[in-house]
């Protein structure tokens, strides 16, 4: 069950118990005798980032033209591929449009994709010629096995994505959830150039730079 | 607050907790499929196919007054395979850019013992309108189309219940709002690189190992909540929907390795196969059932309703849907071959507007292509006592029929929507090889039957509903207003 969902479900028992009328509020008391003050129906507060402006913000955060973003299998873009999973329309194939309403089953994994793909893409280039993105980071061999060390490298990572991907600076929680990146599941330390790509996949695939 | 809104708020997290298809934690979802399961095939016949034009054409010497004057055959174009009730139009040799690989006779050969053909006068003359109207019966079951209704019966613990791969009104989204998330439609439009989408980073150039990146997405759950995003919009049910399809549907269908068995594309690399691609260099693979499904669907790489026929059928096979519609869009398949070959018609059946004849034999053909080649795999597959195919039915959805009218002996005329037609239904558990009702052989237009019965009534008319409410019979589908069809189940 999502918190959401049990935090209603919770809330709804609550407020079952409490006995609470509107006679009490009409009163004039200067506390309402309801023990609970339920959430009232709010509006969708967001947006989906759709096909394009997901592909205009990556493009531009990562310094990439939308056609280095990602491709599928050599052949096609992964946005032509997954454009209806994406979000946008598809006027002259399916007839689709505009897009569809609600994100569809495979639209968190196209996404993943041509995020993973961006953020590889950009960092095995910064990491062969002048960097435009990972600037002053060495994407080269390990990352350190001291946990200082690599935690100071993931600062560092993370002071170059964050304002790039969602527009501020990262909290001191967050960078310490990325450094936690800059090993595998062993506990082995993974190399710079992968500490560079899942941080950027990670951060460029929350809900913050998804949504708007 | 008083009781009403108590009882309200009660009611609504309730519904939070039910619309929530995972409620208490993400039952791995099958990918395997049990004896007692059933399999629906919506084939859609876009743009009009009429019935007078392919599985139920009349001699120009049986009509009723001039048959000249009607859209009806010589007797060199019409074929009855022997023990067949039904007949069909032989391939129609016409000097023309667009053509067909497939052959209604040969269809009619092979399995005219499980198809039905059943009178429709359809509401619209509106494709798009006719063709949202041919999946929800016309609003008959609450709005929903008969794939979402499938779905909400049967498909619940399917990763990907109901897919579509067509187009037009006919991916069109039911009007119901109670249809659950998970029984909309999943569309498709480029079904041999679908499997892609299954898998967040297998096949893609120059990424971090699958374990690091899996490790990544667990990780990625702990960002969201260090941010104050998250706090911000914690009641927002996109994010929710977002953050849902993230931790746990893209995980199941990774884990079931869908990208592996859903990979229709050979492997050049392999040595599998022609015209396919490295596969192996990329770390994937074809599917387990590569070589079954291209010997009924060669053409995976270059025509789209081998693609989809392809993927429909390992959709079922593998448990991930319990319907699969596909079809021809409005544009034809460019083959770019030497010979310039252009396989369908523009805008698909409705050419008809511009040779009625042609239009038709070619499309008719074109869905030929994608009816046998499913059956076939479907008859190859082994389920329970029998095979796939005893469980599985196949509706060709189409907009409407055609105007009946001809200029006077003509092969090459222009013809009209027309609301009058009959629908092709083929399954085992049909009452096959059978017209239900009856066709006036001086307007060549359908009439219904007697829906208890089966015997033909000209006074009974059949609407969009009627075909809705027999499937939903098939698949124990049930809904106020659901009309009696049991005369033609088997």
């Amino acid at each position: 069950m999502s918190g959401q969902s049990r935090r209603v479900l919770v809330l709804s028992l609550l407020t079952f118990g409490a006995a609470c009328s509107s006679e009490d509020v009409r009163a004039g008391a200067r506390k309402p005798t309801c023990e609970a003050d339920a959430p009232a129906q709010r509006a969708e507060s967001l947006l989906w980032k759709r096909g394009s402006a997901l592909t205009a913000d990556l493009a531009t955060g990562l310094a990439l033209s939308p056609e280095e973003l990602c491709v599928e299998l050599g052949t096609k873009s992964c946005l032509d591929v997954h454009r209806v999973a994406l979000g946008s329309a598809d006027t002259f194939n399916s007839g689709l449009a505009p897009g569809v309403e609600r994100p569809l089953a495979t639209s968190a994994i196209a996404i993943d994709r041509v995020v993973l793909s961006a953020c590889s893409a950009r960092v095995e280039r910064d990491a062969e010629g002048e960097p435009e993105v990972f600037k002053g980071v060495s994407l080269s061999g390990a990352m350190p096995k001291d946990t200082k060390a690599a935690a100071g490298l993931a600062a560092d990572v993370g002071a170059l994505l964050y304002p790039r991907l969602l527009g501020r600076d990262a909290k001191d929680a967050e960078l310490a959830v990325l450094t936690e990146l800059a090993v595998d599941a062993q506990g082995a330390p993974v190399s710079r150039a992968d500490f560079a790509k899942l941080a950027c996949f990670t951060v460029g695939t929350t809900t913050e730079f998804l949504l708007y | 607050m008083n009781r009403r809104d108590l009882l309200k708020l009660a009611a609504a997290s309730a519904a939070t907790v039910a619309a929530s298809r995972f409620p208490f934690g993400a039952p791995r979802a099958r990918a395997e499929i049990s004896p007692s399961e059933k399999f629906l095939f919506v084939i859609t016949a876009n743009g009009g196919g009429s019935m007078v034009d392919a599985f139920y054409p009349v001699l120009e010497s049986e009509a009723k007054g001039d048959g000249k004057v009607l859209t009806t055959y010589p007797e060199a174009l019409i074929a009855k395979p022997s023990g067949s009730n039904l007949r069909c139009v032989k391939h129609v040799e016409k000097e023309s850019p667009f053509s067909s690989t497939g052959s209604l006779e040969a269809l009619l050969q092979s399995h005219y013992a499980d198809m039905v053909i059943v009178p429709v006068d359809n509401t619209s003359v509106n494709h798009v309108v006719a063709q949202k109207r041919a999946i929800t019966g016309a609003g008959i079951d609450r709005g929903r189309t008969i794939m979402e209704a499938v779905a909400m019966r049967h498909g619940e613990k399917k990763l990907l219940p109901n897919c579509n791969m067509a187009a037009g009104g006919y991916i069109a989204r039911g009007d119901d709002p109670s249809v659950a998330d998970w029984a909309r439609a999943e569309l498709i439009t480029s079904p041999e690189l679908f499997p892609l989408a299954t898998d967040s980073a297998r096949g893609l150039a120059g990424v971090p190992e699958a374990s690091l990146v899996e490790r990544a997405r667990g990780i990625r759950g702990k960002l969201e909540s260090a941010s104050d995003f998250s706090k911000l919009h914690a009641q927002s049910a996109l994010r929710r929907r977002f953050l849902e399809l993230q931790t746990k549907l893209s995980s199941s269908l990774a884990d079931a390795k869908l990208i592996e068995k859903l990979m229709i594309i050979p492997d050049s690399a392999g040595g599998v196969g022609a015209g396919g691609l490295p596969l192996t260099e990329m770390d994937l693979a074809s599917s387990p059932y590569g070589e079954k499904i291209w010997s009924a669907f060669p053409d995976v790489m270059t025509d789209s309703l081998h693609a989809q026929g392809a993927l429909a059928f390992l959709l079922a096979r593998y448990g991930v849907s319990s319907v699969v519609t596909l079809g021809p869009s409005a544009k034809p398949v460019f083959l770019n071959d030497k010979e310039g070959t252009i396989l369908g018609t523009p805008i698909s059946f409705d050419y008809s507007h511009v040779d009625h004849r042609l239009c038709q034999n070619i499309m008719w053909s074109r869905v030929a292509v994608q009816i046998d080649g499913l059956i076939r795999l479907l008859k190859a597959e082994p389920l329970g006592d029998g095979s796939m195919w005893d469980r599985s039915l196949i509706y060709v959805a189409t907009d409407f029929g055609r105007g009946r009218d001809r200029p006077s002996g003509a092969d090459t005329w222009g013809s009209a929507h027309d609301l009058n037609n009959a629908n092709l239904f083929i399954s085992p558990m049909l009452k096959g090889n059978r017209l239900f009702g009856g066709i006036d052989l001086a307007t060549l237009r359908f009439h219904g039957f007697d829906r208890k019965t089966g015997e033909a009534d000209p006074g009974v008319m059949l609407r969009e509903g009627d075909l809705y409410s027999l499937i939903a019979h098939v698949f124990d589908v049930k809904f106020d207003g659901r009309t009696d069809m049991t005369a033609v189940l088997r």
